[in-house]
């Protein structure tokens, strides 16, 4: 055996110490920092030393001992220790306390046809106040918002000051009718979404969120009393779908039956992903369930995939898919059922169920020509669900 | 054959070379990579070529059975070959990315590593492994000194093999071969070699041998051939689960991939899908093509870059334009278009107003004598030096000659209608101060996913308003998204004003050819979405100041003193730096020229091959020179000035790069002058790099380790310095620095190899007098 000298006991320490700080850089960075820990790596890699001073407290969560907080806000139940944040990066413990840290705080503060998100049967060919910030619950691989939902606040760096009675002044001001969360999910920015939706009520003006529907029931239930609409995104049927999200269906289903009972407008989109989604069996069970739960009169609307964020090397969903999926929610009952992100398709308009009269022509998010009158079909009188006025 | 020992090594040249080929190839297109992938590839592949060197090194200077050594070693080499290219298309889903999920760098550098490193470790072991054949076949005395001169025997034949690989796969093995193919192609050459080799031990007669050797060649080539193609369709189809594979193959410009599912195709070019026919995105496409177009009175006359297939050339149709020069450097794009896809695909090729050019679009931009109304860029993320040189203060200069005077230039960025990030504002901002460096009316369209810019001259086909767009509406028919709501909301004043107020005020670098902030600045948006820490690992350097340079600085100098003094043999210890250092050099230099003459020429992908060649050509030379001319007594003298030659180069190099070609480049005579000037630089900088290291294998004494052993040592320092030259270069000091910043680097790094040299020669004589 040959001698170990110390010459090369210390070179070969050296090696391997100098070999596992590397692998162990590389493998915190091969995800882009992100994980599915409870509560820990909340933080991507990019993530600079600075944070963000709390200063609301948050609602839904309670004491665990320990110093440690749990949240009750989604699925997740983020149990947090002492300085750490949730799974969404937006909320921390604080001395014991859960603080939101994006209250007041919008990142993208936009216009946008209320068509875009999309919403049909709700006010169409109106505008609405669009408010989105930093952080999100979910991880999907193909977020079209990433650059704000899968970062924290301190990455995205930039940030308005704008308190909820602004944001509603704001809306007011300029005549839009509805103010909308949407961008990265608002379960994420909860209280400023509730607070915000209170002071609109009050005012008159309508309240829409675009979610992934993955809260607990406490919190929806309560957001709901000021909502006016609601957007679901349904990532799929299928856990294998939601696992692209690093996330789960049942919270979803179980969401969806609390809107569906609340009396609030909803409508849902699924966006179809070639070989994640897509398959003709998953589709069904989805619009099956949708009619068996919520009615069919619910809005459903297929979207087509387009390369995004992570998911760069995934061809664009081929629009005999959309078709197909279309033709299997119309056979489950589903009655007004919509293709969208391709603009001049035939399905990107609403017509009668009973008739099939053309209602509202619809191209992307422009609308061309809308029928309905006092909520009715004008051809047949069938009366056409949606809040028109 | 006579000299056996030397074809064999030589094969190992060209087998090496071909791997790194192939295998580069193979995962480009798994990683969909840039230069700063190719730096990452190429840098893995030298340290495990390194660690293969050091290690069969130490252990075959004892061994007695050095033939079998480099039989077993090469049978290995060429069975692993073809098992890294089948593995390296399954490599994204074994690092865990979900189906169609892309990889960051960080990524990247450790799969790359994983994969290619069984090729590369034994091919640096055939290293010291032909020398260790070459001494046992060709030099009978047992003398150390009439071995010494093996490494630099050895270096020179795998020189010469890796030269006649590098002309046999750029000519023969990729333009008509699959990767597998390509893979057998080099597993029958060696096998031919080692037959040879071990052949004349056999007792049979040559004439016997002959015929049994080529009945085995025979018997192992076809259905070896058989596989390949099956292994070949079998994992190219498993890039693309679940669809449809109509085509897959290879050009000189990359890899191409058309699959179908319903009757619609989508074209991939290097893993990543760019065509979709018959339903493009339709948005994408309409605001590209018509909010530029509608604020042009009359546009007779369009260039459109790249990117013009599969709906672009038609909404250009609409406008009843008079003639669209289409320049796509790849026919193969072309060719599969027309033969796989649907409208519009084919149809829009094959208009009257539509001439393809099958150019580079830069070389069409400097020898057209028409004037356009528009020139569109069909790329959108300059995220390689191919194509950065579309969107550079230079190109823009000369995309604005070939104007008319309301002419527009049309280019797209990443961009998002709700938020722009960090990423995102630094790479606009970086290209919309070198539009306006040139142009002086630009105007922004911001848009979710892409922004769109437009520059000219004149403010009548750029600050045009929404009304007169709209007006406009009725010279086109068949739009799906355009219409006058829609011009309204994508003309909206405050959309704009957001953007304007989100890139002013940021200290915005121009882009440049030889400065390529641009890469860089793509880079770190790319790194956003997929591994943002790297981005924190750039920042290190990118925050780095001269006043930062002291520490460091002090300490580097302590730590090679230190080295110098306590060293055993500190001749050696220099040496090894100085063999070291100059590959770092050596790399930076070929990179530099590689990348130097793409942004001037575009994607010439023969004269790239030519450059190595001659690269190569100049090592063997200035290996023959060192090995025949310069005595034993003079090694040391002529090793520091060698060194001061390499730092010379650099400078020389540094200065040459401050000449704006692009203004000499008119006329065939002063291209000729320019194609000669590159292809001396490449020779002289392989001359030095030869030179070098014949010098230190031949001329230093290997000592009590003895000959294999140094040879080891030697190859795995030039390899090392490869590595971190590749690696260091490619991914940061040549983005950041840009190609004559990162020379300077070089020149200081090879002047410290030159003090460290006098030092170490300095200690070596003191303790030589002193004994």
């Amino acid at each position: 055996m040959r001698k170990i000298t110390r010459r090369r006991f210390l070179f070969y320490l050296i090696g391997v110490a100098a070999s596992l700080s590397w692998v162990k850089y590389f493998i915190e960075n091969i995800r882009g920092g992100s994980s599915v820990s409870e509560f820990n790596d909340t933080r991507t890699g990019a993530t600079p030393p600075a944070r963000v001073e709390p200063e609301k407290e948050a609602m839904f969560y309670e004491k665990a001992g320990g110093g440690k907080v749990r949240c009750r806000l989604c699925f997740r139940e983020c149990l947090v220790p002492e300085g750490e944040r949730g799974f969404c990066r937006n909320r921390q413990n604080t001395g014991g306390r859960l603080y939101t840290l994006v209250y007041s705080r919008p990142s993208a503060v936009n216009i946008d046809p209320v068509e875009k998100e999309p919403q049909h049967h709700f006010l169409p060919g109106t505008e609405m106040l669009c408010f989105g910030t930093a952080g999100c619950n979910f991880r999907c691989r193909h977020c079209h918002n990433w650059h704000l939902s899968q970062r924290s606040i301190e990455e995205v760096g930039s940030y308005m000051k704008i308190t909820p009675q602004a944001a509603v002044n704001l809306a007011v001001e300029k005549n839009i009718p509805t103010v909308s969360f949407t961008y990265n999910d608002p379960i994420s920015f909860y209280e400023y979404v509730y607070d915000t939706a209170r002071i609109a009520r009050r005012k008159g003006v309508r309240v829409l969120f675009h979610s992934n529907g993955s809260f607990r029931p406490d919190p929806l239930r309560e957001l709901l009393k000021y909502t006016d609409a609601v957007t679901i995104d349904i990532k799929g049927f299928s856990e294998k779908a939601y696992d692209n999200s690093e996330a789960r269906l049942d919270p979803v289903l179980e969401s969806l039956k609390i809107i569906g009972l609340s009396g609030v407008w909803l409508e849902l989109v699924n966006l179809i992903i070639p070989g994640l989604n897509d398959s003709a069996d998953e589709i069904r069970r989805m619009c099956r369930w949708i009619k068996d739960n919520l009615g069919p009169e619910i809005p459903l609307h297929f979207s087509r995939f387009s390369p995004a964020y992570r998911l760069t090397h995934l061809p664009r969903t081929p629009v005999s898919t959309l078709e197909e999926a279309f033709r299997i929610a119309s056979e489950e009952g589903l009655e007004y059922v919509s293709i969208g992100n391709l603009p001049g398709h035939r399905r990107n308009s609403t017509f009668c169920p009973a008739c099939g009269n053309k209602l509202i022509e619809r191209v992307h998010f422009e609308v061309r020509s809308n029928r309905i009158r006092n909520g009715k079909c004008p051809g047949c009188g069938h009366k056409i669900p949606g809040v028109w006025e | 054959m006579k000299n056996k020992p030397a074809f064999a090594v030589a094969v190992t040249g060209f087998s090496g070379i071909a791997a790194q080929v192939i295998l580069l190839r193979e995962l480009l297109v798994t990683y969909s990579g840039n230069e700063m992938t190719i730096g990452l590839i190429l840098s893995a592949w030298l340290i495990a070529e390194a660690s293969g060197a050091f290690s069969a090194g130490r252990r075959l200077e004892r061994s007695p059975r050095k033939l079998g050594y480099f039989i077993a070693l090469t049978l290995l080499f060429s069975v692993i070959l073809p098992v890294s290219v089948y593995y390296s298309r399954f490599i994204r889903t074994a690092v865990g990315a979900a189906p169609g999920e892309g990889l960051g760098l960080a990524a990247v550098a450790v799969s790359s590593l994983i994969l290619v490193f069984p090729a590369g470790f034994l091919h640096g072991a055939l290293f010291p492994a032909g020398c260790g054949l070459y001494s046992r076949f060709r030099v009978k005395a047992a003398e150390e000194n009439s071995r010494q001169d093996i490494i630099s025997r050895v270096y020179v034949m795998e020189i010469a093999g890796t030269v006649s690989g590098g002309v046999l796969v750029t000519y023969l093995l990729i333009p008509y071969m699959n990767s597998f193919e390509a893979a057998l192609a080099v597993i029958m050459l060696n096998i031919t070699a080692l037959l040879i080799l071990a052949g004349s031990r056999l007792p049979f007669s040559v004439s016997v041998r002959r015929v049994v050797f080529s009945a085995l060649l025979v018997l192992v080539f076809f259905p070896s051939l058989k596989l390949m193609r099956g292994l070949n369709e079998k994992s190219a189809a498993f890039r693309w689960p679940g669809q449809n594979m109509v085509y897959y193959g290879d050009s000189v410009y990359g890899n191409l991939a058309v699959t179908e599912t319903g009757g619609e195709f989508t074209f991939y070019s290097d893993g990543v899908p760019v065509i979709s026919v018959p339903f493009p995105d339709t948005v994408e496409i309409e605001d590209f093509i018509h909010l530029p177009l509608l604020m042009h009175p009359d546009p007779g006359k369009v260039l459109v870059i790249s990117g013009g297939a599969g709906g672009v050339i038609n909404e250009i149709l609409r406008h009843g334009v008079k003639k669209i020069d289409y320049a796509e450097q790849d026919p193969l794009v072309i060719e599969k278009v027309k033969e796989f896809s649907a409208e519009p695909g084919p149809g829009e090729l094959d208009r009257e107003p539509v001439k393809l050019h099958y150019r580079d679009g830069r070389m069409v931009v400097r020898e057209t004598e028409r004037l356009y109304d528009a020139v569109f860029i069909g790329f959108s993320l300059p995220s390689t030096l191919q194509i950065n040189r579309f969107f550079t203060v230079e190109f823009f200069r000369q995309a604005g000659k070939i104007l008319r005077e309301d002419g527009v230039l049309v280019i797209r960025l990443p961009g998002s209608l709700s938020y722009l990030s960090e990423e995102m504002r630094d790479l606009n901002a970086a290209l919309l101060g070198s539009l306006e460096n040139v142009f002086e009316y630009v105007r922004v369209f911001p848009g979710d996913g892409l922004n769109i810019f437009t520059a000219s001259r004149s403010p009548d086909s750029v600050l045009v308003s929404a009304r007169k767009s709209r007006e406009r509406l009725d010279r086109i028919e068949g739009v799906k998204v355009m219409s006058p709501e829609y011009i309204r909301y994508r003309h909206r004043e405050d959309r704009a004003e957001d953007f304007y107020r989100s890139v002013r005020g940021l200290s915005a670098e121009l882009n440049r050819d030889f400065s390529p902030i641009g890469v860089y600045l793509s880079q770190r948006y790319i790194n956003s979405k997929f591994s943002p820490g790297t981005n924190r690992f750039l920042d290190f350097f990118t925050g780095y100041s001269p006043e930062r340079a002291y520490i460091p600085g002090a300490l580097l100098i302590a730590v090679f003193g230190a080295a110098g003094y306590f060293s055993k043999k500190p001749l050696d210890t220099a040496v090894t730096f100085c063999i070291g250092s100059t590959g770092f050099a050596s790399m930076i230099f070929d990179l530099t020229l590689l990348f130097a003459f793409q942004a001037v020429y575009g994607y010439v992908y023969y004269w790239a091959g030519m450059l190595i060649a001659f690269f190569m050509g100049g090592a063997a030379s200035g290996a023959l020179l060192a090995r025949k001319k310069i005595p034993v007594a003079g090694a040391f003298g002529n090793l520091a000035f060698l060194e001061a030659g390499v730092i010379i180069f650099a400078a020389g190099l540094y200065l040459v790069l401050k000449i704006p070609v692009d203004d000499l480049l008119s006329g065939p005579a002063a291209s000729a002058l320019i194609h000669a000037c590159f292809i001396i630089a490449a020779f002289c900088a392989g001359g030095l790099t030869g030179a070098e290291f014949t010098l230190a294998s031949d001329k230093f004494p290997a000592g009590g380790r003895g000959v294999i052993r140094r040879a080891g040592v030697l190859y795995g320092a030039d390899l090392t310095g490869g590595w971190v030259g590749g690696f260091l270069g490619g991914a940061v000091l040549f983005p950041l620095l840009g190609l004559p910043g990162t020379l300077l680097v070089a020149a200081v790094l090879k002047a410290m190899s030159f003090l460290f040299l006098l030092y170490c020669g300095a200690v070596n004589n003191y303790r030589g007098s002193a004994s």
